[in-house]
């Protein structure tokens, strides 16, 4: 007998409502969050932020929700749903592989990256708020700087001055400060919007390189965790070629590796600083001094790894 | 109060034309329909996805 399949959105809103139902503060980001927000891309993917105080329970809600009747499952080398890992910064995988079309997949953010504020102070129903969601797509991939302006305008729609620290395309920026005042608190976050206000033919180089530092502290960060993560991931494609059919069976295999073999600040160990610096190096090739004034401090961006004990 | 809602009206244009340049005129129309909407559009955009692999899974079988 053939299972019907429930829709994907309201089976990943179930998750978040049984998350909630159970205390448990949780915000769905990413493709997801961008559609709520207006700005439609085709995704299946959910982002999901939960505390990494909360991984216990989160694994158990994963653990009883059945996509049809196919049962939730880690994938192939993520690290393990456990709050050492996600406070470090790491980010847990799961899918439920399902012979649907529709196959739902889950990531899971502890310490999101680059997200600033609290997120949890913001949310919008089962979603993070814009801001939330507009840093997290400071990302390597090109397509997400223009979500980020997209979602930088929606709040400046919204009356949300932060709007302004989100919109990465020139010829925009040049057209809304026309229209719009602009605060000190904004141009303090982000100088290059200085050059914007005083009409500065400078300004479309000057956008082009902050979101090329962000592309490299992004791709500078991803490394240190891939660099990490190469030793646990090998030994758990070792052990687990037939992996345990139960999730939490699943989990005490990875969390058994990762107690050997998966250090759990990687971030801190490595050094903030130093990969700040390293991406400022590496957008500086070539380029004229003049414009690297003009970059954004970005430390605040790493307080949510920098922070643990 | 006018002021106000022209600064709306400001700001909705150019968001407008940022997501038609940005994303094309299709995805700027379905970015300013209502969020259920958007998401129904979204949902007959994947099951159309889905049924075109399909239709290349059995071709992909037959031609096996």
């Amino acid at each position: 007998m053939r299972i019907a399949q429930p829709n994907i959105d309201e089976f990943y809103a179930a998750i978040s409502a049984k998350l909630r139902g159970q205390e448990v503060p949780c915000a769905v980001t990413g493709g997801l969050a961008c559609v709520e927000f207006g700005v439609a891309q085709h995704t299946e993917d959910c982002d999901l932020i939960c505390p990494p105080e909360h991984a216990k329970t989160l694994l158990q809600v994963l653990r009883a929700s059945l996509f049809g009747a196919v049962p939730c499952r880690y994938r192939k080398t993520s690290p393990p749903l456990d709050v050492r890992w996600l406070a470090g910064g790491y980010t847990a995988h799961f899918l439920w592989p399902t012979d649907a079309p529709e196959k739902p997949s889950l990531d899971v953010f502890g310490a999101p990256p680059r997200v600033s504020t609290p997120w949890e102070k913001e949310t919008v129903g089962r979603f993070a708020g814009r801001h939330t969601v507009a840093e997290m797509k400071r990302t390597n991939r090109r397509k997400d700087w223009d979500q980020a302006t997209a979602l930088g305008l929606a709040m400046l729609e919204a009356n949300d001055p932060r709007g302004w620290l989100h919109i990465f395309d020139a010829t925009t920026l040049r057209t809304l400060i026309k229209k719009l005042s602009l605060g000190e608190e904004e141009i303090r976050q982000r100088p290059v919007l200085q050059l914007a206000k005083s009409s500065s033919p400078l300004l479309d180089r000057a956008v082009q390189t902050e979101i090329e530092f962000w592309t490299h502290l992004d791709a500078l960060r991803l490394k240190v965790y891939q660099a990490s993560h190469e030793s646990y991931g090998r030994a758990l494609l070792k052990v687990a070629k037939k992996p345990p059919t139960d999730l939490i069976a699943q989990h005490q295999t990875r969390v058994e590796l990762a107690e050997k073999l998966l250090p759990e600040r990687p971030m801190q160990d490595y050094g903030i600083p130093r990969l700040i610096e390293e991406a400022r190096d590496a957008t500086a090739v070539g380029l004229d001094p003049a414009i690297l004034q003009f970059l954004p401090q970005v430390a605040s961006h790493f307080n949510n790894i920098a922070s643990i004990s | 109060m006018a002021h106000c809602k022209h600064k709306n009206q400001d700001l909705r244009e150019i968001t407008l034309e940022f997501h038609k340049r940005a994303f094309g005129e299709e995805m700027a129309r379905v970015n300013f329909l209502p969020a259920a909407q958007r998401r129904k559009y979204l949902a007959r955009v994947r099951a159309r996805a889905a049924k075109t692999k399909s239709l290349h899974d059995d071709e992909g079988f037959l031609a096996g």
